[in-house]
């Protein structure tokens, strides 16, 4: 296996190549001029929803700032509100807002020179500086944690490749957003490897963050278990006592739902928050699975959107394929592979398939499929090049609100 | 000392918990070796063998005081000054017409002459929201009535003064100051709009609203399609809503935009131009609804509105069981039920005699349209989990049910002659967009907040903050000397260097 590298790069340079794409997402910001929602003589704009959105007086941060970014910067900073002409904003779970919440005071009182004072431009932009460092610092923390697991299991070449379609891969710039992919990516992963390790309590921490982050989280405790017994040799004796610090994922789902269900008056808030803001109220909906592989009556813009979604599927799932044939097997695979799988059928069946290519992306093991699938350093380059071009045309897209994919 | 941001301490429960759990579960590596004496020899010659014997419990007490130092200093640790009085605590409603900039002047100078009493008084002021560039979603009045509410029961020893333009009663406290802003807005905008879908035809349907002050207006407005341009006008605000052809001979694909303009090509200008503008999104696909029982009447409502009816023929009937349960076809998007559908999710209940001027419509935006001709003459009461919108003499008579994509009605609207009025289709389109998703596509606009549009000044009067005497000296944020900063600091030092312990310890 010839890469052209005499020594394959570590996890410094993958931070240069981090740092080169944040400068090309930057740029782009600039070349790209006005925003949909900044730039705008006016205070005030209307979404499509109706909903009113305050121009930010930031290019950069304004780019950042899309899809369900408001919603957490909003509970970040107010709560879950609720107020008598207005239904509670529950169909985010709290994880990512809270750590925001806590990344913002922690900015404020560091601020130099004393916190920013109110009002001023510093102070305005403190919650989009707290969303956007939580989630870099939560993606590279896993770039970290994935690079050094990806050695150990395999060897460097292949981290390094890995590591690199991770940065570079289409939807790679969501991990940069206002979003918690990226805190989510990083939970449920470190919850997987402590576990390969047997740190059974930092396991069942990370996994209790990942499940208080997106409501799918509670399937990490499916890839704990599975780890748990493929260490017990496929069998249930032996197990000890360590694996019940993995029941704090459960318990941290039915915090959420508690907390919810104090604010509101139903357990089940959460779901009715989806059905009404989202439309995703007939779970399992298979007619939205085969919507989305029925090209009938759509519009371009909806055909090329379902394309892409079906491709980031596809790609994820043989990514995922190569990884689990690899030979020789790779330890604890299907626990890897299990939390992703679930979390795409999950997706696929609440009818939220226009979310498919976003949460494809959160398919660790299929960036390592790839990783070995192109091992030749020609075929590696002509895919990593299309994958940052594909990465930066929907960059675009999602700075300025066309909706091509996210 | 005490504390700016108390909530945080409740993670303090945490630490214990970890302890207890790191001694309950520990870490055992299980290695299995061929040959346990020569296992010894090798682990005896390793270099690293005592600092692995001191690592674990340095690694415990480690997160612990991470952890630790990192709670407190979210907690906002402030080192209390009895000598100065509670600081004051103004919350600013920063929503819809507040941000016009004639009330937005005006509310900044109320804060200067909040500031100025405080100060006289020797307090300090504290201003929030704090994130001035953030927005409530959906809604544009909550946060600062919420805000004031929640802080009103957080912190109840606080002086606070809340500043909005609000007409509706506010449920806060006695000791909670009010100012109202009451600028006067020449304002007209656009508050409800939907497409009429019927055949090959696009008809818009429209309405305006006006403050006093605009009421004698007359605006333009220009509607955008993909393909196409018309402008319509003049049109008279406040009035029911309007029907024009569009395009003419064909149907509307995609986004409509729509916005005010002066004369037909001069630009709309009036003090509040956040409402100028509206998109309505044309969804991609048809919704299917299920009506129990069968109406002509609705079903020509909703393919009005471009989606597919479903007609129950008899509520009873197993094939009605079958879509009205959780087992419904998944195609079908929502279900309309009328009264004496039974089997939903709703119960319905004793008869509520109607009459003129008892509705209240729930929700966003249905309050503030021009529905006051709409009568009842009597419905059954309906309960259950669901979320109420429609209350007649204070008895809820209609209710959502998003959970079972179901909305329950306890009257008839054919009955009671609603069917024959213009608004009856942006009604059930809003209800039934309550239990379809708000992001179903729907070929209709509502503003967010209409109320704003109106921008009728509050009618209550103002009152001062009430401090009594046991207030005195309570301690908020900023009456003291913040530590945060320095408990920040020890934190993210304790985290850098026990980062780098760990990973020296042990790799990944």
């Amino acid at each position: 296996m010839k890469t052209g590298i005499a020594s394959p790069p570590g996890f410094g340079r993958l931070l240069l190549v981090y740092l080169a794409v944040r400068v090309v997402m930057t740029l782009l910001v600039l070349l790209n001029g006005r925003l949909p929602y900044g730039d705008s003589a006016r205070a005030w704009k209307v979404s499509e929803s109706g909903f009113r959105y305050r121009v930010i007086d930031d290019r950069f941060l304004d780019s950042l700032d899309r899809n369900d970014s408001r919603g957490y910067l909003w509970i970040a900073s107010y709560g879950y509100a609720a107020g008598e002409d207005r239904q509670l904003n529950t169909a985010f779970f709290p994880g990512y807002a809270l750590v925001v919440r806590a990344a913002h005071d922690g900015l404020r009182a560091l601020w130099p020179g004393g916190a920013p004072p109110p009002a001023s431009r510093e102070d305005v932009l403190l919650w989009h500086h707290a969303g956007h460092l939580v989630s870099v610092v939560a993606f590279l923390c896993f770039l970290l944690a994935f690079h050094f697991w990806c050695r150990r299991r395999f060897n460097p070449e292949v981290a390094w490749r890995a590591g690199l379609l991770v940065i570079l891969s289409p939807m790679g710039f969501l991990f940069s957003c206002i979003m918690s992919e990226a805190l989510f990516l990083m939970t449920a992963f470190l919850a997987l490897v402590m576990a390969e390790q047997g740190r059974y309590l930092k396991a069942g921490l990370a996994g209790a963050a990942a499940a208080a982050t997106k409501s799918f989280g509670g399937a990490v405790l499916v890839s704990l278990m599975l780890i748990q017994w493929e260490r017990a040799k496929w069998s249930l004796r032996g197990w000890g006592y360590g694996w019940l610090a993995f029941l704090l994922v459960p318990l941290a789902l039915l915090g959420v739902m508690l907390w919810m269900a104090e604010l509101s008056g139903s357990f089940f808030h959460y779901v009715d928050q989806q059905a009404y803001f989202f439309g995703h109220s007939h779970f399992p909906n298979f007619a939205s699975v085969l919507d989305l592989f029925d090209p009938r009556g759509k519009t371009v813009h909806h055909l090329v959107r379902d394309v892409f979604q079906i491709l980031g599927l596809g790609a994820a799932l043989l990514g995922m394929a190569v990884f689990l044939r690899r030979r020789p097997a790779v330890p604890f695979r299907w626990a890897h592979v299990a939390l992703p799988v679930i979390v795409l059928c999950v997706t696929l069946l609440a009818g939220a398939a226009v979310s498919m290519a976003r949460y494809a992306a959160l398919s660790a093991p299929a960036y390592v499929g790839w990783a070995l699938l192109l091992d030749h350093p020609r075929r590696f380059r002509i895919a990593l090049a299309a994958s940052a071009l594909l990465q930066a045309a929907l960059w675009l897209s999602w700075m300025n609100s066309w909706r091509w994919v996210v | 000392m005490t504390w700016a941001r108390p909530e945080w301490l409740g993670l303090l429960w945490t630490l214990p918990v970890i302890v207890i759990l790191r001694l309950l579960v520990g870490r055992r590596d299980r290695r299995i070796v061929a040959t346990l004496s020569l296992w010894r020899r090798v682990a005896a010659s390793l270099p690293l063998r005592r600092r692995r014997r001191w690592w674990p419990p340095l690694e415990v007490v480690g997160e612990v005081v991470v952890a630790g130092t990192m709670i407190l200093a979210l907690a906002g640790p402030v080192l209390r000054d009895d000598s100065r009085p509670a600081p004051l605590l103004v919350v600013v409603d920063r929503g819809g017409s507040m941000e016009a900039p004639k009330r937005r002047a005006e509310w900044q100078d109320i804060l200067n002459d909040l500031a100025a009493a405080a100060m006289a008084e020797g307090r300090d002021v504290s201003v929030r929201p704090e994130p001035d560039a953030l927005e409530p979603m959906g809604g544009s009045r909550v946060g600062g009535v919420d805000l004031a509410r929640r802080l009103a029961a957080r912190r109840p020893r606080t002086p606070r003064v809340l500043v909005t333009d609000r007409r509706l009663p506010l449920a806060l406290p006695e000791s909670v100051g009010l100012r109202g802003v009451r600028s006067p807005l020449d304002n007209v905008g656009i508050v409800a709009a939907w497409l009429d879908r019927t055949g090959a035809r696009s008809r818009l349907h429209l309405a305006l609203a006006a403050s006093r002050e605009g009421a004698a207006r007359r605006p333009h407005v220009r509607v955008e399609w993909d393909g196409g341009a018309r402008v319509l006008g003049p049109l008279k605000p406040d009035e029911i809503v309007r029907v024009f052809d569009l395009p003419p001979g064909g149907a509307v694909r995609g986004d409509i935009r729509l916005e005010l303009l002066g004369d037909g090509e001069t630009a709309w200008n009036d003090d509040f131009p956040a409402d100028d503008v509206a998109t309505l999104s044309t969804p991609p696909r048809r919704l299917r609804f299920l009506v129990l029982p069968s109406e002509e009447a609705f079903a020509h409502a909703l393919e009005a509105l471009g989606e597919t009816v479903i007609i129950g023929r008899d509520p009873s009937s197993p094939e009605s069981t079958f879509a009205v349960g959780r087992r419904r076809p998944p195609d079908v998007a929502g279900a309309l039920l009328l009264p004496p559908a039974q089997g939903g999710a709703g119960r319905l209940g004793d008869v509520v005699p109607g009459g003129a001027g008892a509705l209240v419509f729930e929700g966003e935006g249905l309050a503030e349209l021009p529905l006051a001709g709409l009568k009842i003459p009597r419905a059954r009461e309906v309960s259950g989990p669901g979320l109420p919108l429609l209350r007649l003499r204070g008895k809820t008579v209609a209710m959502a049910f998003p959970h079972r994509s179901e909305v329950v009605l306890g009257f008839d609207p054919v009955a009671a002659a609603w069917d024959a009025e213009p608004v009856f289709p942006l009604i059930l389109r809003a209800w039934l967009g309550r239990v379809a998703g708000k992001r179903s596509g729907m070929p209709l606009f509502v503003a967010a907040d209409p109320a704003a549009t109106r921008a009728e000044p509050p009618p209550w009067e103002d009152r001062p903050w009430r401090v009594a005497a046991q207030e005195e000296g309570a301690l908020d944020a900023g009456s003291g000397r913040p530590l945060d900063r320095w408990v920040f600091a020890a934190a993210t030092a304790f985290l850098v260097v026990f980062g780098a312990l760990l990973l020296r310890s042990k790799t990944l």
